[in-house]
């Protein structure tokens, strides 16, 4: 077997054996995919990246526990999820994950920090990725979630009831729902 | 009630067009992140190189769901819930109730024994003026099941605690009881509960707590085990046994309680030490702060306890 084809268990198991390497191709490996799931959920970059770097502290600290009978990304985006909750918890009242949503600002702020960008495609895609975040922070919390586990980790509907402990019929219908609103807030980006 | 369509059957444009505008955002989490993490994997990776070249902790505490220990698990469980059946009708009546020959059986059919019923009604009456002072409570279903533990965003995080959550939802969150409030809520109302459905609680310290709410067979839920809350009253207590028993199971190790401890910070708190080595070994997070900032290393710290201090730096914590 090429290292490419090594699946996301098998990696971990070596890894649980002391192999730092697989690690770091599994952390490759689905490095993007974790942080746009933290990222679009908190809607902060620097709240993402502490919650990035405790996932995959636990991620690294739980390996031996790990069973290869859980699908590693239905691992990882349960530790994500537990983790973003725990943050909900414990952030200030006051901290609204809308005006957290809205933080990174307008398209003219983020140009106006960041005078490299000059060229008009750097401003559409901008607004682009800032529009797509604000349709996300529109959704309500559950089914952002649900569309963010299905599109970002590729969780089936059964296994994001089983993360959100929510009935199958529960998670499909926001799953549903939460398409038809993104619909709706992207269409002039269609 | 129309059974919804498939999640994304008509509207699979959604799905590219999302792929589309997320290819053009360009952030990323920072190389400091990942610098930090390959650096404590690698560091890990070493200590478990340094210890055989297996993993330690899964060498000692299987998994309860590996195939070799499921027939001793599932055993367990059906002569616990079978010893249940045959000691509750002592508890619970001077009468003879026909008694189900199996823990199956008991789940599958109504409870053969009116007087079990009897109790459930006076459990019911007994938490019902609880829950009205409690409403949080009564929207509380039984909590899910261990293994998977699940944590929904409305279910963890009520309006009260934190607006942001169902300001983003834009409607009232349905079933807004946290976790704590299943752990809590019981708690309160205790003294009713122990009052009017002794028998029960013995019942369902005897039987498997699935088996148990079968019998019950009442409309309220019977207390929910809870794997977290033990695995946290275990690391409080410095029960290992009990300890390790949750810890072989695939439940979250770092959960909190309600002042956002961890089985950890309970542990160093109560001075448990062989706890604490078993959850660092078991990849406790060293640097899970309670909700008022506290480390377990701060702990450690602050209550003279140089032993657990070591143990906690040792394992990474700041």
């Amino acid at each position: 077997m090429t290292e490419a084809a090594e699946s996301d268990e098998v990696l971990m198991g070596r890894y649980a054996r002391g192999d730092a390497a697989a690690f770091e191709r599994l952390y490759r490996r689905h490095e993007m995919r974790a942080w746009r799931y933290i990222e679009r959920s908190v809607g902060n970059r620097a709240i993402a990246d502490e919650l990035m770097q405790e996932v995959w502290f636990a991620v690294a600290r739980q390996a031996p526990r790990y069973q290869p009978s859980a699908r590693f990304t239905t691992w990882l985006f349960t530790i994500a999820h537990n983790r973003i909750i725990d943050w909900a918890r414990k952030s200030r009242p006051q901290t609204s994950l809308e005006c957290l949503h809205h933080e990174a600002g307008s398209v003219v702020m983020q140009l106006a920090a960041d005078p490299s960008s000059g060229p008009l495609a750097a401003a559409v895609a901008h607004e682009q990725s800032s529009a797509l975040a604000e349709a996300l922070a529109e959704l309500p919390v559950e089914q952002r979630d649900a569309f963010l586990m299905q599109i970002e980790g590729d969780l089936s509907v059964e296994e994001i009831a089983a993360v959100t402990g929510v009935s199958f019929e529960t998670s499909k219908s926001r799953l549903r729902y939460a398409r038809m609103k993104l619909r709706e807030l992207l269409q002039e980006h269609a | 009630m129309k059974e919804l369509p498939p999640p994304n059957e008509g509207l699979e444009d959604v799905d590219e067009l999302y792929r589309r505008l997320s290819d053009r955002d360009s952030s990323r989490p920072g190389e400091a992140i990942r610098r930090a993490v390959l650096r404590h994997a690698a560091e890990l990776a070493t200590q478990a190189r340094t210890q055989g070249g297996s993993a330690p902790i899964e060498s000692r505490r299987p998994s309860a769901n590996e195939p070799r220990w499921r027939v001793a698990t599932y055993g367990g469980l059906a002569a616990a819930a079978l010893a249940g059946l045959l000691i509750a009708p002592h508890f619970l009546t001077p009468s003879t109730a026909p008694m189900a020959p199996t823990a199956s059986m008991a789940r599958l059919s109504p409870p053969p024994a009116h007087t079990v019923e009897r109790a459930a009604e006076k459990l019911v009456a007994a938490e019902k003026p609880a829950a009205v002072g409690n409403p949080v409570a009564t929207e509380q279903p039984a909590a899910p099941a261990a293994p998977a533990e699940p944590r929904a965003f409305a279910g963890n995080v009520r309006p009260s605690q934190n607006p942001a959550i169902g300001a983003v939802a834009g409607r009232p969150s349905s079933g807004t009881a946290t976790s704590e409030d299943a752990r809590g809520a019981p708690m309160a109302q205790g003294r009713a509960r122990e009052n009017a459905a002794a028998p029960l609680a013995q019942m369902q310290t005897m039987a498997a707590p699935s088996a148990a709410r079968a019998m019950a067979s009442s409309p309220a839920p019977a207390p929910s085990f809870d794997a977290t809350t033990a695995l946290r009253e275990a690391a409080q207590s410095g029960d290992i046994q009990k300890l390790q028993a949750l810890l072989a199971r695939r439940i979250d190790i770092d959960a909190r309680d309600s002042s956002g401890r961890t089985a950890l910070m309970l542990a160093v708190l109560h001075d448990q030490k062989e706890a604490v080595n078993s959850l660092l070994a078991a990849g406790a997070d060293p640097n899970a702060a309670d909700a008022s900032g506290t480390t377990p290393l701060g702990a450690a710290v602050a209550g003279a306890r140089p032993e657990i201090a070591a143990a906690l730096r040792q394992a990474g914590a700041r």
